[in-house]
């Protein structure tokens, strides 16, 4: 697969829409779900991957190794979920808690809102950054020091801060159990 | 990371997994959507969602690029008359320091580490001006740790010329290094799964001399593993010598069978003793019919093979003396003619240098027929070597002339064609740690004992200093360093051990982090993934005795705590552990496997086994113990490997085969 994808990137890199297409396919739902984690909106999380999507085909040239090609790419992610998040706060999703409304918005998301809801109200009480890391780390099982090159930030950090957000979305989870 | 963690992260991987692959992509994402939007370059897009696409805030537009290029031709300008301005002004006698001055850059001068010669007669009198210069210290380190070329007695009765190596012996801490610096893909023993290639040495029963022997076994299925084949590398019948195999590897179906040779030769009425080192290549895409496709034999006693990228490096080293022929290392490559390193890549150690070479050679071994590429650096031997990437790097220690000691570390290129030394640096004290480089940054990190203290350092890929923190555990002897990603810890202590961790995100700037009492980071130990650290460790200050594995969790660098432990009781043989290959490690199904020489005290009996433990879930379960010798008799196992749920135990004698799951003996191959 590896042997795969360095060949699709080199193409890529020449120009290639289709083998760019192709590498998108591999990554898409990965990165529309670690986009719809952050941003919390379907509108931004598809604006987030477009964006990523664009930019990504437009400096491929400035990826210097073949094999780095999803870290780098989730670091473009990265970038453009924050971007839209800190641009459109106000069209963050609430979560309702009420059983109508819920059912309205179920019927909205494209995702399943029965499964995700105590998982998203759990992610809602970590800090941004916890949540990069968690969903980083469960999406696309990265190890800290893979983290923190996408992130920008130690890996010390990056493993101090996993810590601390398990031990909070478990107190959470047990919460809600009880 | 703890169990609690684990567990908590395995649940949401259950769950994200579930939903990513359940996940409607809306239509706008499709990949044919985006396909079409990145080939028609669709600046629409942008205009739709009402957010940038470029990283640099600069709208696709061919005026924006232009002004985006304007905008960048300034911004380098700008920097250039600033740094020129910088240059101006800075005091001309001070350098441009990012961290703490180092005191040993106001001493030496770095730049000068290093002599070339432009022809052979050059190099010729360069090493006799080695050769002439004054003897600094008389002792003589042990055979174990240096090649050495020593003739023995001569024909007319009158001892020929020695030289004296210049500095004391190493400290046992960098021994060690030396001794573990095998690549840990290089042992006695190797398996592809399916097959064991295992050295053996025998005898010859008509000349008396020893064999050297690898032995092909098919291992699968188990009960009816039996030898295919036996590649002999020394048959025992040349009078010449002795070969002596000192490592397996396998890559690619080639095995790779490194020996060390000894060759008498008469020269000027004296008999000398020729240690050389020579690399063999099997095929053996068919097992029972290993076929020797290469062979490199190269001056100078084996020091480590590595694999750089393409290249087979072999490093070996050797004394100098004024006998004829030993000034400058050749190689030969399937008993061809001698072949010399160019001029250009022979180098020479300005600082103290001593009468010996490092000799490396690279083969590459995705076509033996192109032509191997060698170096030598004439003036150490060498205290530790270490490779990444495409580099590697040599540590030499020496005595400067102010009494001190002193490090310099090189740093050679290896490519398909050229071995070449591109950076060096220099530091004071002897080295306390192995070399280690920083997978993300490519930093070169270590830690050196001065007589005060100890100090880490920090340098670039290109052997630039970048930081470092002086004055750790002054005044006492440092135990272990490990560098764990970007944390260094580092253990000392007289009587129970204090590990010190720093912080090495920043390498301009290491930070210390904490400092524990914590018992994890001296005695063998493995890495078992990024947070998890396991140690080995013989206790003799019980009655019995007690062998004590121990996991610990690294997960938060500023409280390392230990997970768990577990403990062996009885009488045992502490030498096992002396080589952290004897350890088996499979990670795939969490068990390690520990040696263990028990002993009967009153019947004087020993019984040699592979204890088999699983460290899942972060805790430590014993599985069972395997005996692979019932009476010692200074056979023991000291390698085992796992294929399925096979467990083999090797020692010299024998190979023996038990079933893991049924936890019972299936039978056993002789080897001699």
């Amino acid at each position: 697969m590896s042997a795969q994808i360095n060949e699709l990137v080199t193409l890529a890199k020449g120009g290639d829409a289709s083998a760019f297409g192709d590498l998108y396919e591999i990554y898409y739902k990965e990165m529309y779900c670690y986009a719809y984690y952050i941003t919390g909106n379907e509108e931004l999380a598809q604006d987030a991957v477009s964006d990523t999507v664009l930019a990504a085909f437009k400096q491929i040239d400035s990826l210097k190794k073949p094999e780095a090609f999803k870290g780098w790419l989730f670091k473009i992610l990265c970038a453009a979920c924050k971007r839209q998040y800190t641009a459109n706060r106000h069209k963050q999703k609430l979560i309702y808690l009420d059983d109508e409304k819920n059912s309205d918005i179920q019927e909205q998301n494209s995702f399943d809102f029965e499964l995700s809801l105590d998982l998203r109200n759990a992610l809602g009480i970590l800090s941004k950054e916890e949540q990069e890391i968690v969903l980083l780390s469960v999406l696309s099982n990265y190890k800290s020091h893979e983290i923190a090159s996408i992130l920008g930030c130690p890996s010390v950090t990056v493993r101090s801060k996993l810590h601390r957000a398990l031990k909070k979305l478990r107190k959470h989870l047990e919460e809600k159990e009880v | 990371m703890n169990r609690k963690d684990k567990q908590t992260l395995d649940v949401l991987k259950k769950e994200f997994a579930s939903l990513a692959e359940n996940a409607k992509i809306p239509e706008k994402l499709s990949k044919q959507n985006v396909v079409g939007l990145i080939e028609n370059n669709n600046s629409d897009f942008s205009d739709k969602t009402g957010l940038i696409i470029d990283l640099n805030n600069a709208k696709n537009t061919k005026k924006a690029k232009t002004y985006s290029a304007i905008r960048r031709t300034a911004g380098v300008a700008a920097m250039l008359f600033i740094t020129i301005v910088c240059i101006v002004f800075l005091n001309s006698s001070s350098r441009v320091t990012i961290i703490e001055s180092d005191p040993v850059s106001n001493k030496y001068n770095a730049d000068n580490m290093v002599k070339y010669a432009s022809s052979y007669e050059e190099v010729e009198k360069a090493v006799q001006e080695i050769l002439n210069s004054p003897v600094v210290s008389p002792e003589k380190p042990t055979s174990s740790q240096k090649g050495e070329q020593t003739p023995s007695t001569s024909v007319n009765g009158s001892s020929p010329q020695t030289q004296k190596p210049a500095v004391s012996p190493l400290p046992s801490t960098v021994v060690n290094a030396v001794e573990r610096l095998t690549d840990y893909d290089a042992d006695i023993i190797k398996t592809d799964g399916k097959y064991l290639y295992i050295v053996a040495s025998g005898k010859n029963a008509q000349t008396g001399r020893s064999v050297e022997q690898i032995k092909i076994l098919k291992a699968v299925p188990a009960d009816s593993m039996g030898i295919v084949s036996t590649v002999v590398l020394d048959d025992g019948t040349s009078s010449s010598g002795g070969e002596n195999c000192i490592e397996i590897c396998l890559k690619n179906n080639i095995l790779i069978a490194v020996t060390s040779c000894k060759a008498n030769s008469v020269a000027e009425n004296s008999v000398y003793e020729k240690k050389t080192t020579v690399a063999r290549f099997y095929d053996i895409s068919d097992p029972s019919n290993a076929k020797l496709i290469n062979c490199i034999e190269q001056d100078g006693t084996y020091i480590t093979s590595k694999f750089l990228g393409n290249s087979f490096c072999l490093i070996t080293s050797s004394s100098i003396t004024s006998s004829p022929g030993t000034a400058i290392p050749s190689f030969r490559v399937n008993s061809g003619a001698s072949v010399y390193p160019e001029t250009s890549k022979i180098y020479f150690a300005a600082n103290s240098p001593e009468a010996q070479y490092i000799f490396i050679t690279a083969t590459n071994f995705s076509d033996f027929s192109a032509p191997v590429a060698c170096s030598a650096f004439v003036g150490s031997n060498g205290n530790m070597f270490y490779s990444s990437g495409n580099a590697l790097f040599v540590a030499r220690q020496y005595l400067s002339d102010q009494n001190l000691v002193m490090t310099e570390i090189y740093r050679f290129s290896v490519t398909g064609n050229s071995v070449a030394l591109n950076g060096s640096a220099l530091v004071e004290g002897s080295l306390a740690s192995e070399l280690s480089v920083d997978k993300t940054t490519n930093c070169i990190r270590l830690v050196a004992t001065n007589k005060d203290s100890s100090s880490l350092y920090i340098f670039s890929s290109d052997m630039q200093m970048l930081g470092n923190y002086s004055g750790l555990f002054p005044g006492e002897k440092i135990k272990s360093v490990k560098f764990i990603e970007n944390e260094c810890y580092i253990v000392a202590g007289e009587t129970a051990d204090t590990t010190m961790i720093l912080d090495l995100s920043d390498p301009v700037q290491p930070k210390k982090l904490d400092t524990v009492s914590v018992n994890g980071f001296s005695d063998a130990s493995l890495l078992l993934n990024e947070t998890t650290l396991l140690k080995v460790s013989i206790s003799k200050d019980t009655e019995p005795s007690k062998i004590v594995i121990s996991l610990y969790d690294l997960s938060n660098p500023a409280n390392v705590t230990s997970i768990d432990t577990f403990e062996f009781f009885g009488e045992f043989d502490a030498s096992l552990f002396s080589d952290i290959r004897s350890i088996m490690y499979s990670p795939e199904n969490e068990i390690i496997g520990i040696p263990i020489v028990s002993y009967d005290k009153e019947t004087g009996t020993g019984v040699s086994s592979y204890a088999l433990l699983s460290f899942s879930n972060g805790q430590i379960s014993f599985v069972n113990k395997f005996d692979h010798n019932l009476d010692y008799s200074e056979d023991a196992a000291t390698r085992s490997t796992l294929i399925d749920d096979i467990l083999y135990t090797i020692s010299g004698e024998k190979v023996v085969a038990f079933s893991i799951s049924e936890g019972k003996y299936l039978t056993s191959i002789i080897l001699k």
